[in-house]
Order: C-alpha cells, then structure tokens, then sequence
C-alpha cells in the first residue's frame, strides 16, 4: 500500500514539473520565434539581445545556442559564435548542423590548431558517447534497469527452472547495459556541469610555464580556440590544447563553455 | 563605304528627277576674319541658273567690285542615266570699314520666279598689322632662308587640362602660317603616352582657315584631332610635334635685267617644334563594386530573343549601351545567371564615332546561354555603373529583369544532350553557415534528467518495487505452506470424523449416505493431505500419488477395492448390514495403515 502510495506521488511530481515548465516556456517560447524572425531578416544584433534575454530568463537548449552562434556569425563575431556552437554541441553532441557550423566559423580563426588522434577504443567510446544525448542514455539505463528488475524478479519467483535459466542470464545482461549506460550519462553530466573547456576571447594570449605574470611565455594563441581546462590556481587556469600543448592561462581571457 | 553611299544618293537623286527639280541651294562664302582694310571675297554659289540677285545691306563693308558672274556645268552618265548639274557663282569684293563683329545678312536671288535666300555670315574684322596686305607681295625676309617664328609655328591645343580619368580632351593640332605653305615633308606627332587616343576623323586635304592670334591673323591648319582617354592619374606631359614645312620664299638677288620683272621664289625648309603641354588627370572618386571604368554619359536597353524555351535551346540576352564617352572601353556587365545555365563568353559589338564629346555610339553584349533544365527562372537586372564626368557622380543604370520559362525538351534531343551531361558533380555556389532552427525545445538551464533527484528516485522505485513483490510472495508462500502443513495435520482427524459420521449412517441404516460419506473421508484425506483439490483426484491419480508418498502397494490396492465397493454399493445396494460393517472397519484399517506411512 505504501509503495502504492509511492508511485502515485512520483507521477504527480513528475506531471507539475512538466506542467509548471510548460507554463513559464509559453511567453518565452514568443521571444525566440521573434528572435529568429529577427535572423531571418537580418537583424542580427537585435537577435543575438532577444536570444541573450530567453538564456537569461533560465533556459536553455542545443538549438538557441545553435541560432545565437548563427546570429553572432553573420555578424562577423566568430569567436563567440564558436562559444555558442561549443555550448550548442556540449548540449546535443552528435547534431550535424552543429558541427558543420563550429568547422566553418573555425577555419575563420587565426591558429590553426590541429587535434591529436585519439587512440582507438578512446576514439571509438568518444564516438559512442557523444552519439546521443545525455537523456537518451539515462532513460536507456532506467529502461534496461527495470527490464533487469523484472527478469530478475522472474528469475526469483519463477519455478520453472528454463524461465528461471533465461531470466538470470538476461537479467545479467540487462544490468550491464544499464550500467554502462549509466556510466555514459554520468561521464556527460561532468562534461556539462564542470565546464572544463572554454574559448580563447581575447585577441591574443601569452601562455605561461607557470602561475604567475613573470612566467616563461611558451607560445601565443589567438582568439576562438577551444581549450581544456586541466587546473587551477587563484586567477590562473592550467589549459590544453587540442595539439597537446599546456599552459598556464589568467582565467579573465576566456570564457568557460 | 563612302561609294555606297554615292551610289545611294546619286540613286535618289536619279529618282527624284522625274518629279521634281534639282533641289536649289544658295550658299554665300567668305573668310571668317579679315584685316581692317583688307580685300576680301564674297561667294555666292547657286546650282540653277538664277537672276536678279540682291546684296544684304552691307553698311560696314565698302564693295570695291562685284559683282563677276562665272558658270560651270557638268554632264554625266551613270549606269546609262544622263544627269546634268550646273552651277553659277557670284564674286564681289569687299573691304571693312571698321573693327568689330559683323553679321552679313542673307542674299536672295529669283530662280525661274522663285525666290531663294543664302545663309548669313559672321565676319571678324580685326586690325590690320602693320605690313600691307594683300597683293601678293611679301616683305623679303629679314634673312633668307629662315621663317621667323611669328610667322610659322605649330601648337597642340588641348581643350581642357585637368580631367577624370578615363574622362577625354580632345587633343588639336594647328599649325599657323603668314607665309606662304607649300606642304609638309614630315610630322611627327608625339605618342600620347599614358592615354589610350582615337584620332578623329579629317578631310583628307588640309585646308588653310584664317584665325586670329594674339590679335593677328593667321592661317590656320588643322593637321589633327585626336580624343584622349587618359589611363593613369596624375601630371601627364604630352610630347612635342615636329613638323617640317616647305615654304615658298622671295629671295633677294641682285636684280638683273630679267630679274626686274619677275620675283624670284624659293622654296625653303623650315622646322617648327611646339611646347610640350601638361594635362592633370584626377582619380575617380571611390565607387561602387560594379564599376568598371565607364565614363561619359550613358543609356541602358536591353532585349532578349525569347522568354519561354525548351531545355537546352539557346536564349541571347542582349545589352545596349548608347551614349557618349569611352565606350570603346566599356567591360561587359556581369550577367548574374541561374547556376545551372551554361553561359558563353558575352559577344561584344561597338560602334562609334570620335566627336568632341567624345566617343559617340553604341556598344552591345550578347550574352548567349542554354538553360539545361526545365524550371521557371529570372534574370535578375544588369548593373551598369558609369561616371558622369559632367556631375562628378556615379551614376547606376539597370536593364530590366526578365522571367525565363523553361519547359521539357523533347525526348530525342534532349537524350542525346542528356547522355553528355548525364552526371554531374553538385555545385558548390558558397559556403555559409547552415541556417537557424525554428523547432527549439527549451529547457530549463543546469537541470538535465540524468543524475536528477527523479533520476534516482526511478531506480530506487524500481528496486524497492522488486523487494517488496519479493517479500509478498515470499509471505504468500510461506503462508501457503502453513495452510498445507496445518491441513495435513488435521487430515486425519477430519477424515476420522467423517468415518464418524459414516458410522452414524450406519447406525442408522442410511446404506447410501454411509458409503458417500465413507467415500468423501478418504478424498478428502488424500486431498489435504496432499494438497491436492479434490476435484483433480481420481482413482487413478490417487493411485499414482500414494505411490509418490510411498504408501505401500498393500495399502494402494485396499484403498482402491474400498472405493470400488463403494462405488458398487452406492448404486447398486445389496450388501446390507455386514458388507457396510466390513468396510467401515476396513476403512478405519486403511486410514490408520496410509497415516502411518504417507508423510
């Protein structure tokens, strides 16, 4: 009767928060179908402030991003459109337009910044995880999880000792590609909360040997490179390159993902 | 050319014949300037035979003679047709009275009763220089052999200085002369560096006119006309024009005795040079993308031979341009056509004549294209952007846009192209960003699904769900297994309360409740005993169970004739009183016997 009682709440949770977003997106819903009406009249500037104003009113989504790097593009911002479309990519990985656009607004960029090949299972695990989104993966993972809850429970209740057979080995199976699943899920989520990469916005930037002003210059890089960030210390981000190159970055000249 | 147009003329005029009369023309003549005091001529020339001619009122001109009258004719036959023209000439001679610009009115003479006016003139009459005019006779040189260079010089005259680039000035040279010309041995003309020049057209003879300069008169040779077109900014020098001259000279000789009637004349060599003349030549301010160096003043037309074809039929787009300027160095306009037309290089066609506003006429692009694909299509219009030198400004012309409607060719021909162009790789116009979304599905910012509170909560319902079905069915079982285990304990007691009961039936004689109920302890017995409902048990089944129970065959058999009696005695009673006492103990027997052994 509880676990009834349980469910039920669950449901009714699930339904308000569905409804209650639904009612606040309405309004915002108009400034973003005005803001693309914007775009396709070429008004860019205007666009990209109604744009800024829906991400500011708390929302986002892989294609306002999308629209905004468009916008800041046709303006001739390429470093920001690439900020956007990185924004946009880290939200829905595997969206071509997406990717087709970050490539054309990165061949505008000044360095010429050539990726490392990753090796090949790395390769191959990137390309899988980053093939669908964050949900995706963890309604897999609840939807595989629960196909193990219920062989499993098969497994436990049946007295046919076939059912009882198929359903352990399966129930196995499931648990498996639920976890796995939900290990993909979890390896996006801290790429999405933790904002460990960022784009180069100032025109040109000294990266250092170490934390500090007087530090060794190592080399330049110029505005729209995409980097990670491996440390930290006070004002000062330890950042690496696409090609491998590190070093140290004072955090106020880039803009985190 | 010129022929031709002979031909055609003489042709009309041939054909005119018959109808009407020579057109009359009445034309007067007389130099331009004349000296104070000078004697001059006034011509007039009429191509009929004419009478009664009347002189303008001439109050600031004295007629010293006049008027002469001189007639010439001609008679020719063309192509077997005869045709005659005549023409009589009226001289006078006059003389001014006094400096200033005179207009002489017009003459007017009667032919055959019709009265004929002449055009007027404008005369300037300057004052006189110092030597004696006229007669022929010339002041024996100072040395001979030698022209001073007042009296023979050559200049290059442009007629302005400072122009755009790509604007023209017209480029003249004159030579001037009081001596007596007798030709040229050679000129050489400098070669307009830094200026593209179209020379413009002169008669072939060059014929002395009387100008003033500096105040004197001079006769005065035009030897060329050329426009320039400069091709550079900046201060351009135009070079020196050489010219030798013949000049016809009285040479001073002790006179003999012959010599006092005749003047003798030489020829005499002379070298005039001019000076070198500057021209500044301004860049164009900045103008739009689609200006390619049109200067002047200019017309757009443009026409196309058709606006509905089949695929792969041609269509000429042709552009007029008519005006005056450089057209000679007119780029065709881009032709912004749909991507899949095939285009041809456009065709060029100008035709101009040099004036002093420049090249006069026309140039035409012929834009020649095949549309391979059936569709509607549109022409956008054609830009052309010229610089009106006259304004400073740039000025934009378009040509009208046109829609092309391109229909299916028919199967053969269009096969046969087909099979050329049958695969073709697609055509990258540009490269741009891939467009906007307008599906957007927003979410609120940092709240993802996964690794949510509900995320969890989903895998604990699930889990927690699995456990509590676990635990009720474990309980359900467990509960189960007490009812059986309480039923077997209680199985024999039931069924010796049954036999009970059947021992009260038999008590009382009730033969056939005696066997029911005798009957119903036992299934009831092996019921509970071995949890299995009563209505699957048969005989047999029973038979089988015992047997799975361990009962011994002894019992199984017993158990079975009981049954069997009791079945036989239920319906077909006859036993009595004995048979039923038989089996009540027998019963009890094989109860106590299966109790023991069944577990």
């Amino acid at each position: 009767m509880r676990n009834v009682i349980k469910k039920y709440s669950l449901v009714i949770l699930i339904i308000t928060t569905c409804l209650v977003s639904q009612g606040q997106s309405a309004a915002i819903k108009d400034s973003v179908s005005e803001a693309n009406q914007l775009y396709n009249t070429a008004k860019y500037p205007d666009a990209i402030r109604k744009y800024q104003y829906v991400l500011s009113q708390g929302f986002e989504s892989s294609e306002l991003y999308f629209n905004l790097g468009n916008a800041y593009y046709k303006m001739g911002n390429t470093t920001y459109s690439i900020l956007n479309y990185e924004r946009a990519k880290k939200l829905a990985p595997n969206d071509g337009d997406v990717r087709y656009n970050l490539e054309l607004a990165r061949t505008l960029i000044v360095d010429n910044v050539v990726s490392l090949p990753d090796g090949g299972f790395l390769r191959w695990s990137k390309q899988l995880i980053s093939s669908k989104s964050i949900n995706f993966w963890g309604m897999l993972s609840i939807a595989t999880f629960f196909a193990f809850l219920f062989l499993f429970g098969l497994f436990l209740l049946s007295r046919t000792f076939q059912v009882k057979r198929f359903a352990f080995w399966f129930s196995i199976a499931a648990v498996s590609i639920s976890a796995i699943t939900f290990t993909f899920g979890t390896t996006m989520k801290a790429k999405l909360v933790n904002h460990k990469t960022a784009v180069i916005t100032d025109r040109s930037v000294r990266v250092k040997a170490s934390p500090s002003e007087t530090g060794t210059e190592l080399f330049i890089v110029h505005e729209g490179v995409t980097v990670q960030l491996t440390d930290q210390l006070g004002d000062w981000v330890n950042v690496s390159l696409p090609d491998g190159n590190k070093g140290w970055v004072k955090e106020s000249s880039m803009i985190r993902i | 050319m010129r022929i031709k147009q002979l031909y055609l003329l003489v042709c009309v005029l041939l054909l005119s014949l018959p109808g009407f009369a020579q057109q009359v023309s009445f034309t007067m003549e007389a130099p331009k300037i004349v000296e104070l005091g000078e004697q001059f001529r006034l011509a007039f020339t009429l191509n009929a035979k004419g009478q009664d001619i009347k002189l303008p009122e001439l109050t600031d001109f004295d007629i010293l003679m006049g008027p002469s009258t001189s007639q010439s004719s001609s008679y020719q036959i063309i192509n077997g047709v005869s045709s005659q023209s005549v023409s009589f000439s009226y001289l006078f001679v006059l003389t001014a009275k006094k400096e200033g610009r005179f207009t002489i009115g017009s003459a007017s003479i009667n032919v055959n009763g019709t009265k004929y006016t002449s055009n007027t003139l404008l005369i300037e009459v300057v004052k006189g220089s110092a030597k004696p005019s006229g007669g022929g006779v010339d002041q024996p040189s100072a040395t001979p052999g030698s022209v001073p260079k007042s009296d023979l010089f050559v200049k290059l005259i442009l007629d302005r200085k400072s122009i755009y680039k790509g604007d023209h000035a017209m480029a003249t040279i004159k030579i001037y002369s009081k001596v007596n010309l007798n030709g040229f041995e050679d000129i050489s003309l400098p070669n307009f560096e830094g200026f593209w020049s179209q020379d413009v057209a002169l008669p072939q003879q060059i014929s002395l006119q009387r100008e003033t300069y500096n105040g004197e008169i001079y006769n005065v040779g035009t030897l060329k006309k050329t426009l320039l077109f400069p091709q550079q900014t900046g201060v351009i020098t135009i070079g020196k024009v050489k010219i030798d001259c013949v000049v016809q000279q009285r040479v001073n000789k002790p006179k003999g005795f012959f010599d006092d009637f005749f003047d003798n004349f030489a020829n005499v060599k002379a070298t005039v040079t001019s000076d070198p003349v500057i021209m500044t030549v301004n860049p164009l301010p900045s103008g739009p993308a689609d200006f390619s160096g049109a200067v002047g003043r200019f017309d757009l037309k443009s026409s196309i031979t058709s606006t509905s074809v089949k695929e792969n039929d041609a269509i000429t787009l042709r552009i007029d341009v008519s005006g005056s300027g450089n057209i000679k160095l007119i780029n065709a306009p881009k032709l912004k056509l749909p991507a899949d037309f095939e285009v041809y290089d456009p065709k060029t066609q100008s035709n101009y004549t040099a004036t002093a506003e420049g090249l006069n006429g026309n140039i035409s692009f012929e834009y020649l294209f095949l549309p391979r694909f059936a569709g509607d299509y549109t022409i956008p219009p054609v830009d052309f952007v010229y610089f009106d030198a006259g304004t400073g400004r740039y000025v934009t012309k378009s040509s009208q846009e046109f829609k092309i409607h391109v229909s299916k060719g028919d199967g053969t021909q269009s096969s046969n192209v087909r099979s050329v162009f049958a695969k073709e790789d697609v055509k990258y116009l540009g490269k741009d960003i891939r467009f906007i979304k307008s599906n957007i599905e927003l979410n609120p910012k940092g709240e993802i699904f996964f690794g949510s509170f509900l995320f969890y909560l989903i895998y604990l319902v699930g889990a927690l769900g699995l456990l509590a079905l676990y635990l009720f069915y474990q309980k359900r079982i467990r509960e189960n297994a007490n009812v059986a285990r309480m039923k077997n304990k209680k199985a024999s007691k039931v069924a010796l309360r049954r036999l009970k009961e059947a021992k009260g039936h038999l008590a009382s004689g009730a033969i056939e409740k005696f066997y029911e109920s005798v009957e119903r302890a036992f299934w009831g017995y092996l019921s509970d005993k071995m949890t299995i409902p009563v209505a699957e048990l048969n005989k047999v089944r029973a038979a089988d169970e015992l047997v799975n129970h361990k009962a011994s065959e002894g019992v199984v058999t017993r158990f079975i004739q009981i049954l069997d009696t009791c079945e036989f005695e239920r319906f077909a009673p006859g036993g009595g009183d004995k048979k039923m006492h038989e089996i009540y103990d027998e019963a009890c027997d094989v109860m106590s016997q299966m109790e023991k052994e069944i577990n």
